[in-house]
């Protein structure tokens, strides 16, 4: 065994994690090698030293915290509106050339996010359209304009709550996940079978509205 | 009241209860962020958000591992995103262990007592070292977890933990040294084929 092979034992002798035998093996290395013996000193004194390093917390972390947890979640039509708003804003952007970057994940609008009026007012037909059943009872199935920005096509989607039951008819479907749910994707040509899928029996959660069904048109 | 019913609790949608595992574990992921991001604002959002990886992820957790070895997991890889987003923003490249090279001498004490002086040496050796490192000295010296604990929540052996744990504190008495504090010892030695 070579002094490398000893210092690591000397470090888990410190954090109380080497065995009896361990224990004697590197006394009897010590002994007899004064770097070694040394080098387990000092590091004693960091171990020692390091146990006095924690900071107080700043209370306004558990306050942000629970605040963001406890948010009340906005419908989930409602964020699409806002994708819509973002994707209408970001075209009129490319048609003014003044914007070159792909869409991506990172544009999904959080469930915090606030629709403002200019929001709602984008929202209007005009691109693609899309049908969308919720299971809140607050929504009924209607026509919206709409585009998943992170998808460069139109696309069918069933979005559920991450980590819920998922149901028969989507348990092939390839999905993708941001911000705490599943991006089922339905293929086109099992639109159909949707139509008559139960839409109620999709799980959401506590707040409601976070799980559902969106198809883009054509 | 017991941390799994707590859990429980959580789990059903209860957010005093989540409140209080909050209360259990701010200081140790707070400490473990500050310490990976050597910045108390990059800390604070970055406590943040572990903490609500945790919560969403909340329906996930089976109690297959505990739930604290959960909880590190999951602020094990929010650091890992942290420092990847991190590394992306730098424009320059330099190696990784000297990447952190200058101490962050804002963690310095109030006071100037000899104790105070040692820590802040001890912190910007902390801070010298790669994420890698960091994470287990962090999780090891603060957060007090055993071995195999840290294996579990890193998803590494406890072989490695202790290699890497010993590798590390050989880089921050590395560290000292050549800033001029090696505690009486002179641990650069090179310790290879003896």
């Amino acid at each position: 065994m070579n002094c490398s092979e000893y210092r690591v034992i000397g470090s888990s002798i410190i954090d109380n994690e080497a065995s009896e035998a361990e224990i004697c093996q590197f006394n009897a290395h010590i002994a007899e090698c004064e770097e070694c013996a040394k080098w387990y000193e000092t590091i004693k004194i960091l171990h020692e030293g390091s146990s006095d390093l924690s900071e107080e917390v700043p209370p306004e972390l558990k306050m942000r915290v629970m605040k963001s947890v406890t948010a009340k979640k906005k419908p989930f039509l409602s964020q699409f509106k806002f994708t819509a708003a973002a994707a209408i804003i970001i075209v009129i952007a490319y048609a003014a050339g003044g914007l070159s970057a792909k869409y991506s994940p990172d544009a999904v609008p959080q469930e915090t996010s606030i629709v403002t009026d200019e929001a709602k007012t984008a929202a209007t037909p005009g691109m693609y359209s899309r049908s969308a059943i919720l299971p809140d009872a607050e929504f009924k199935p209607k026509v919206e304009s709409a585009e998943l920005p992170h998808y460069k096509s139109k696309q069918a989607f069933v979005i559920l709550l991450h980590g819920t039951d998922i149901p028969d008819i989507l348990k092939n479907a390839e999905y993708d996940e941001y911000s705490g749910h599943r991006y089922y994707k339905v293929p086109k040509e099992n639109y159909e079978l949707f139509k008559d899928f139960d839409y109620d029996s999709l799980p959401c959660d506590s707040e409601g509205a976070t799980s559902g069904l969106v198809i883009i048109k054509q | 009241m017991q941390e799994n019913k707590l859990v429980l609790r959580a789990q059903k949608g209860d957010n005093d209860a989540f409140s209080e595992l909050v209360s259990l574990y701010e200081k140790k992921i707070y400490n473990l962020a500050l310490r990976m991001t050597r910045d108390r604002e990059d800390a604070l959002d970055l406590s943040q958000e572990i903490f609500i990886r945790i919560y969403k992820s909340l329906p996930l957790f089976k109690a297959q591992s505990t739930f604290s070895t959960w909880v590190y997991s999951i602020a094990s890889n929010a650091c890992i995103d942290f420092t990847r987003r991190e590394s992306k923003r730098k424009t320059h490249s330099i190696d990784e262990e000297e990447y952190f090279e200058i101490p962050d001498l804002k963690y310095s004490p109030e006071n100037s007592a000899e104790n105070s002086e040692l820590r802040e040496q001890i912190v910007g050796a902390i801070d010298s070292l790669s994420p890698e490192h960091r994470e287990v000295i962090v999780l090891r010296e603060l957060n007090g977890l055993s071995y195999d604990e840290i294996a579990d929540a890193l998803d590494i052996s406890p072989g490695t933990v202790k290699s890497r744990i010993c590798r590390a504190r050989e880089k921050m008495c590395s560290f000292l040294s050549k800033h001029g504090n090696n505690f009486g010892g002179n641990p650069s030695k090179n310790t290879k084929g003896r």
